[in-house]
């Protein structure tokens, strides 16, 4: 009958004035607590395991375990289950089984499978806590049509067989909003008070974009995803594009209006982690050029996305794959591999030690673990090993009572402040529809930054991202901090590959075998990390060990 | 008796030194003064009477009420006056304070208290007694102040006519000046605030009949009373519903910022409007025509009888008012977003009595939830196809969050709600106004599976407004009113409207509302809150 708090209050304040509001009984206030940060969890992607393995394992290999370890007999282990672990897995396992030479297993280190896309999940919403979306895939990406065909995300193809993203899964507009002098605006592109020049400038990149999108040549595209079917194309220079880096170009090709280039540092940011005065042009272009088509009408494709971000297609692939394949909470130490078969040393969630003997091992780890786990590297490192560096991220986690106030443009999924380090944040409960009342908004801050970022980013406590996280939110949500119930921080120290200049040379001699029986499979062999590098990556290593296996394997990708 | 003689002789004595200080100034200005309290009395009377017929609605009933009392609570406080023996002066300032602090607090005090009760009545009553027993003893106490200066023929004349003039200040600022231009409460703060400074000029006026001691009290409470006032005036300024009052035409007699919306009702012409975020949603004195054309043709048109219908947005309830006026109807369920719309159609009176009390049937289950979430529930807990009508009333689609519910998602999944040979009708703007959106409205449905008949109405408050009345699988407009039922037809009765030729009329769409070729709305495109924007933007 009587009407809810906040409504009261309001009330008050309309009736009353300002003045009396003293006397309103603070019982009337509608929000949570106003002061201090709120209570959370601090959440350390594998760090803590990780590094105790680095430290206190040193020196337990295969060649050094006493002779009564327990063994045992599978047919592939898959050491990793992010994405490209977990699509290695889906390919074999839906090559209708692997014999009677034993199944295949996953192995995580971490209690959750996903790695950088996995989800969390609340009382309020479920919610990513790193990769949130996939653009929806053109027709030649036949991994990720069929992956997310299976997952029911298409409506039929159009005219060019292209498929069209279902109006449940392509995300709900409005997609983006920006918060520029005071205001919520809709899109990317700061376009309050943009001259003519500045406008003639961003009309003549989306020209150059374009024309860029349509450089095909016999053999393929340019620029496309996945980026092994990046064909060469003349009057495309890919090496080059690889030594510069892409603020470089913007300025080689007069690009100098402050908008489009903030447009293109934060797409660097977003996408790569990295800055575009340190990210590389080929990469820089990669990320303006892959997702368009002349042929489609230029126009941008329809990004798929989740509540829970793309914790979606790492439930959807670990379901596929059955849970008796993975096992999480193990840690490998070693693989190893000769003529007679591999052997993968596994210490499990209760501590204890065992060798698993298989015919193959497929590595989807990054380079940075691989190193450190293939007996093969680290015996020998190879030269480009070094070329892989990553940056560290952080994802804070907002838990909400209500949504905030806003001035200008409401409800977007992705909103971006122009001007700051971060690169925003994406409403959780948006593509469900809901636009009232709890959510979940996911904060991404990846540290681009030159010098010892990873070092800043674990000294800086969760206290300390929440209060970064909420001091910049509170520019364009006044009311912020009596709206956030629960905070929770995740750091991830190595949370993507870096496309810095001169890494891209380098990508085939690391997708090369270490061994015929350890294959490598995962998205920083792409030289950037997106969903669609992780699952060809993955789909090809699974695809080798088939195919070595012999016998006629028709190929998902 | 010896004291109050006294008392009188002293005062005739410190009359006589007073208009000697004074000279001629005194009186007139005592004067001013009694028409200033004239205009203040009768604004806190009106003000009572607006805001109980506001909010107590039946406006004949409250202002008769409401003046009756307070001319009764005068004559009770001139009557107490001659209880007042001994420092009349003081007595006087007293109950100008008091009027200023009560008077200038009433509408605040009973927003407030709407507001936490929902129940206005006794504090009202209660209000009107206290501030005309107050203003009733105003008077008396002044013309006692004034008989040391004046014949008695003389005081009553002038007294009761400035009283009088007064008056007729006041019934011409009320309506003019104050409630367009102030709103109740500034109005109240305002009228306080004058009290109150009235009062203070009396300590100075009345200087020698006040105590030094008590001179310096009254003026202590007054400045603090004024400041507060005054303060309470400026700063409701900043307020946004005063700024809605300039946006709105017509006076607000209710607004409230729920989680999900702005409410505001306004009055004029005998009637009232209910605004939502602006947008206009009802005005009560057309709303029938609107709401006899949503509901009677939809069920006109069903292919099975009536049994179970559902109301989507709707909190007004008058859409239920009309669904209600069939006894066949066994249940409805009402989904709308804003718990602060349906229980203010629960319980503001006006519009309580507008929807018939509908909120009170027991055939009704209201739920308070966003329809897309609801509808996408429903729909994939694969729960039975089970509604005969569905009733699709929503705000117009002028921002995505109700973008969303005009798309041919949502309907796609409406659709597996309803029962073979059930209806739906949708609510789908102006076919002449956007044209280009209501059509866009009409062509989602048809591309979510439905056959679709245009329907359009006149509202003169909204325009021509339009409906789509959809169903699944071909089905004909309908060409007699009335609920289908074993050997015919139940015709309601109480119809303001609508008739079987009426209703054969709006299926006709004259030229100028033709229909266009547009693109299907989704959740993804969004296009129809753009059209709408853009077609909107020539009618603003």
């Amino acid at each position: 009958m009587a009407l809810d708090g906040l409504s009261r209050r309001d009330l008050l304040r309309i009736a009353l004035g300002a003045p009396f509001m003293g006397l309103a009984p603070r019982l009337l206030s509608g929000c949570g607590p106003g002061r201090g940060v709120p209570e959370g969890e601090l959440l350390d992607f594998g760090r803590a395991r990780a590094h105790a393995a680095l430290r206190d394992s040193r020196g337990m290999t295969l060649a050094n375990m006493p002779a009564d370890i327990a063994r045992e007999r599978r047919g592939v282990v898959v050491v990793g289950g992010g994405v490209a672990g977990l699509a290695a897995a889906w390919r074999l396992v839906g090559e209708g089984g692997l014999g009677e030479r034993g199944d295949v297993l996953v192995c995580e280190l971490e209690d959750v499978v996903g790695g950088t896309a996995r989800a969390g999940r609340s009382e309020l919403s479920a919610f990513p806590w790193g990769a949130h979306y996939v653009v929806a895939p053109f027709s030649e990406d036949r991994a990720m049509v069929r992956l997310l065909g299976e997952m029911g995300c298409f409506e039929g193809v159009d005219r060019h067989g292209h498929p069209n993203a279902a109006e449940g899964a392509a995300v709900r507009e409005l997609e983006e909003r920006h918060f520029f002098e005071g205001r919520f605006s809709a899109g990317l592109y700061p376009g309050d008070g943009e001259t003519a020049e500045e406008k003639a400038e961003r009309e003549r990149f989306g020209r150059r974009m374009d024309a860029l999108a349509g450089a095909v040549s016999a053999r393929g595209r340019a620029f496309t995803l996945p980026v092994s079917q990046v064909a060469e194309v003349d009057g495309v220079d890919a090496a080059a594009l690889d030594r510069m880096t892409f603020a470089a170009w913007l300025e080689a090709e007069g690009f100098r209006s402050w908008r489009l280039e903030w447009l293109c540092d934060y797409a660097c940011r977003d996408d790569y982690g990295t800055s575009a005065a340190a990210c590389s042009a080929w990469a820089g272009l990669l990320y303006f050029i892959a997702r368009r088509r002349p042929e489609v009408g230029l126009e941008d494709r329809a990004v798929i996305t989740w509540p829970e971000g793309n914790g979606r297609v790492v439930e959807h692939l670990a379901r596929q794959v059955g849970a008796t394949r993975i096992e999480t909470g193990a840690m490998v130490l070693d693989v190893e591999a000769d003529d007679a078969g591999a052997r993968v040393l596994v210490v499990d969630r209760a501590g204890r030690a065992r060798v698993i003997a298989c015919d193959s091992v497929i590595v989807a780890t990054p380079r940075h673990v691989a190193r450190h786990v293939v007996r093969a590297y680290r015996e020998a490192p190879p030269a480009w090993m070094d070329a892989f560096t990553t940056a560290p991220w952080v994802v804070v986690n907002l838990h909400l009572s209500r949504r905030p106030e806003t001035v200008g443009v409401a409800q977007a999924w992705d909103t971006v402040f122009i001007g700051s380090a971060s690169v925003g944040y994406v409403d959780a409960q948006h593509q469900r529809g809901r636009d009232h009342g709890p959510t979940v908004w996911t904060w991404y801050r990846p540290l681009f930054e030159a010098g010892e970022v990873r070092k800043q980013c674990e000294a800086v406590g969760r206290e300390g991202w929440v209060e970064a996280a909420l001091s910049e939110l509170e520019l364009g949500h006044p009311d912020i901090r009596r709206c956030v119930v629960r905070a929770d921080v995740g750091r991830l120290g190595h949370g993507m590959v870096r496309p810095v200049p001169g890494l891209r040379r380098h990508l085939e001699s690391a997708r090369v075998a270490p061994h015929p029986r350890v294959r490598v499979a995962h998205t920083d062999l792409s030289g950037v990390a997106l969903c669609e590098e992780a699952v060809d990556h993955g789909l090809r290593a699974a695809e080798e060990v088939l195919a070595a296996r012999g016998g006629d394997v028709r190929s998902w990708r | 008796m010896g004291d109050v003689a006294r008392d009188a002789e002293g005062g005739r004595e410190v009359g006589r030194e007073v208009a000697a200080a004074y000279g001629p100034r005194r009186v007139p200005l005592l004067f001013l003064n009694v028409v200033i309290i004239a205009v203040c009395g009768l604004v806190y009377e009106l003000l009572a009477a607006t805001v109980s017929s506001y909010l107590l609605g039946d406006s004949v009933t409250q202002f008769s009420l409401v003046i009756g009392v307070y001319l009764t609570s005068m004559g009770l406080g001139a009557w107490i006056s001659r209880y007042i023996n001994m420092r009349v002066a003081r007595g006087f300032c007293e109950v100008q304070l008091l009027i200023a602090l009560i008077g200038g607090t009433s509408a605040p005090v009973l927003f407030f208290v709407f507001g936490l009760t929902g129940k206005v009545a006794v504090v009202l009553y209660l209000e009107v007694t206290v501030i005309g027993a107050l203003v009733g003893l105003e008077l008396p106490l002044l013309m006692r102040l004034l008989e040391k200066d004046l014949q008695f023929k003389d005081l009553i004349s002038r007294v009761l006519a400035l009283d009088y003039v007064g008056a007729l200040f006041a019934s011409l600022l009320f309506p003019l000046v104050f409630v367009p231009m102030l709103g109740l409460v500034r109005t109240a703060l305002l009228m306080g605030f004058v009290n109150a400074v009235v009062g203070l000029w009396a300590t100075s006026l009345l200087r020698f009949e006040l105590r030094p001691s008590a001179r310096a009290s009254l003026r202590v409470r007054g400045v603090i009373l004024a400041v507060a006032l005054a303060v309470g005036v400026i700063k409701a300024e900043a307020l946004t519903e005063m700024a809605e009052e300039r946006v709105f035409r017509d006076p607000i007699v209710y607004a409230e910022s729920t989680p999900y919306q702005r409410i505001v009702v306004t009055s004029a012409h005998e009637s009232f409007q209910v605004y939502l975020n602006g947008q206009l949603q009802l005005d009560a004195s057309d709303e029938y025509r609107y709401h006899e054309a949503l509901v009677h043709p939809a069920v006109a048109a069903l292919g099975r009888p009536l049994r179970r219908a559902l109301v989507l947005g709707g909190g007004d309830g008058l859409a239920l008012r009309e669904l209600f006026r069939y006894p066949q109807v066994e249940a409805v369920t009402l989904v709308d977003l804003d718990p602060g719309m349906t229980s203010l159609s629960r319980r503001f009176e006006p519009l309580a009595a507008l929807n018939r009390r509908s909120y009170e049937d027991r055939r009704l289950t209201v739920v308070n939830e966003d329809a897309f979430l609801w509808v996408d529930g429903e729909a994939k807990d694969g729960r039975e196809a089970a509604w005969d009508l569905v009733v699709v009333d929503f705000p117009d689609p002028n921002n995505y969050g109700l973008g969303k519910l005009y798309t041919r998602h949502f309907y796609q999944r409406l659709r597996a709600l309803v029962a073979p040979g059930g209806r739906v009708v949708v609510q789908s703007t102006s076919p002449l106004a956007v044209n280009r959106s209501y059509w866009t409205i009409i062509a989602t449905l048809e591309a979510a599976g439905f056959v679709v008949h245009p329907m359009q109405v006149t509202v003169p408050s909204f325009g021509v407004w339009g409906f789509g009345l959809a169903g699944v699988g071909d089905f004909a407009a309908p060409r007699e009113l009335g609920a289908p039922e074993a050997g015919g037809r139940f015709v309601p009765e109480g119809l303001r409207f609508v008739d079987s030729e009426v209703m054969r009329g709006m299926f006709v769409l004259p030229r100028d509302m033709a229909r266009v070729e547009v693109e299907v709305n989704r959740l993804d495109n969004q296009i129809l809150v753009r059209r709408y924007e853009a077609e909107g933007e020539r009618w603003r």
